[in-house]
């Protein structure tokens, strides 16, 4: 149920946004404080050491990179994996050579 | 934050705490936050330290001054009996006229009550009590005693060994809970020197301050000092995060933290509430801001998280019990993080927008804010539930679904 007191809290913080109105679109623009509470971005947290607030927050696009990123990763592990085994079955095979040669 | 005219009467609430100050030393945050809970109507106080902190001359100075002689005291540690507290029958009707004629309690009639050592009353004597707190009255034999306004400060230790366990409903009653601290040496040093300067009596010599007629006034002027809506709505979310559980945890008989195991919101300072505190707490953190801005002319979201402190403490049961002071000083302090987060994310506002039209994409973002706050989760949940049955979206792509609580 919605009471007239709540509905009148969130007018009043809406009143605090300025937002443009274009039709259906709403946008605002974002203030960017340097205190210690507005770094929760994932990039800053990635590549600056400084001290993040507890919470990351990612966008959709940083979330799309970074699962990009560990799908090719996976691919790499996979590729090299296999390369490990054929190295490891190539000096196998070498050493069972060898010590053929040395027995012969 | 609006300000507010000043009362002729606040001088009268700024000379009790001089007074206060003068004749008790240390603990300065405790006596700011005791001062505003005196200030609405059926004002009570729960005093916990260890043995000889204070607590008792707290409670009596306090007392003294808004009443002078005229308060009642009575004490766990001795035998209390029903007659002491409630009220007994007038044996000369009895006898006479066969009427039972009962003599209420000065305890009961009193305006200024004081209970030394609560942890120690007996179960009959507490339950009486509990009853007179919850709904105002009192029984006996049969008949009824509405009380009028009052004050009630009670203190103990509850470290005591002779402790009963007194129910946490009880305690619930109690609008605030203040911890004192013993006195560091330089405050030793000023306690000797004002333990000269008044002859080691400081009860005694604590002045009455205000008339009978003041008190009620001042409480009735707070009773209708407003609060503006954005600070009401910064209480409620502050006293639901202690509350919210998206498992049910309020109807649940699986302990913490079992009940957090996989949960989104584990992180949270829901997994460090094993019991939520009541709705009381919004209600006294109303008074308490109302008695501040009347007070100060000002009452700030700073001030609501300090007055916190000390309304949820007792009312809420800590997954982590050991230290309480630490564990809601921790909790309150993501709190703050948490408020901050909510102005940056601007989620007040996509809510409202919500509520006066339905907008898919306003809807993606308030799914993605829902997914970083349990409280704003909630709110989302009963709208998704009124847009499913306009056939606005499905219930497969509702949020409760997409975090697995359906």
């Amino acid at each position: 149920m919605e009471s007239k007191s709540f509905k009148k809290f969130l007018e009043e913080k809406s009143a605090k946004i300025k937002v443009e109105r274009q039709g259906q679109r709403i946008s605002w623009d974002e203030e960017v404080k340097r205190d210690k509470y507005s770094f929760t971005g994932f990039l800053e947290f990635a590549y600056s050491n400084k001290t993040s607030g507890d919470y990351i927050y990612l966008d959709r696009s940083t979330a799309f990179d970074i699962l990009d990123r560990i799908n090719w990763m996976d691919r790499k592990i996979k590729s090299l994996s296999m390369r490990i085994r054929i190295l490891f079955l190539l000096l196998m095979v070498s050493l069972i050579a060898a010590a053929w040669g040395w027995l012969a | 934050m609006g300000m507010v005219s000043m009362s002729s009467k606040r001088p009268l609430v700024e000379r009790l705490r001089e007074e206060l100050s003068k004749r008790f030393i240390g603990n300065e945050e405790v006596i700011s936050i005791l001062m505003l809970n005196l200030l609405h109507r059926k004002s009570t106080t729960l005093i916990r330290a260890p043995r000889g902190t204070g607590k008792s001359t707290l409670m009596l100075l306090v007392l003294k001054g808004l009443f002078g002689d005229e308060f009642v005291v009575i004490s766990g540690a001795s035998e209390v009996k029903r007659g002491e507290v409630v009220g007994r029958l007038h044996i000369p009707s009895l006898e006479k006229k066969g009427r039972e004629k009962v003599l209420w309690a000065k305890f009961v009639r009193a305006q200024g009550k004081g209970i030394d050592e609560v942890n120690r009353l007996n179960p009959y004597t507490t339950a009486n009590i509990h009853h007179l707190m919850q709904f105002g009255e009192v029984w006996a034999y049969g008949q009824k005693y509405t009380v009028e306004d009052y004050t009630l400060i009670a203190n103990e230790n509850p470290g005591d060994v002779t402790t009963f366990i007194q129910p946490p409903p009880f305690y619930d009653r109690f609008d605030i809970a203040l911890y004192l601290n013993s006195l560091t040496v330089s405050q030793k040093f000023a306690l000797q020197e004002l333990n000269n300067d008044y002859g080691y009596d400081l009860i005694k010599s604590m002045p009455r301050v205000m008339e009978p007629g003041d008190l009620t006034e001042i409480r009735r002027e707070v009773e209708e000092t407003e609060v503006d809506p954005g600070l009401i709505g910064f209480i409620n979310t502050l006293v639901r995060d202690f509350q919210v559980c998206v498992r049910g945890k309020e109807h649940s008989s699986i302990p913490l933290p079992v009940l957090c195991e996989g949960c989104h919101f584990t992180r949270f300072i829901c997994s460090r509430v094993k019991e939520p505190p009541s709705e009381r707490a919004t209600l006294i953190l109303l008074q308490l801001a109302k008695a501040k801005k009347w007070l100060d002319g000002k009452v700030e979201e700073k001030d609501v998280m300090e007055m916190a402190k000390w309304v949820l403490i007792h009312r809420t049961g800590f997954l982590n019990p050991e230290k309480p002071l630490k564990e809601i000083g921790e909790l309150l302090e993501r709190e703050k993080e948490r408020m901050f987060e909510r102005e940056s994310r601007k989620q007040w506002f996509i809510l409202n927008e919500l509520y006066n039209s339905f907008s898919p994409g306003l809807y993606r973002t308030a799914k993605e804010i829902a997914a970083e706050d349990n409280v704003f989760a909630e709110e989302l949940f009963s709208l998704e539930e009124k847009w499913v049955r306009e056939g606005k979206i499905s219930r497969e792509e509702t949020l409760k679904i997409g975090l697995g609580l359906e």
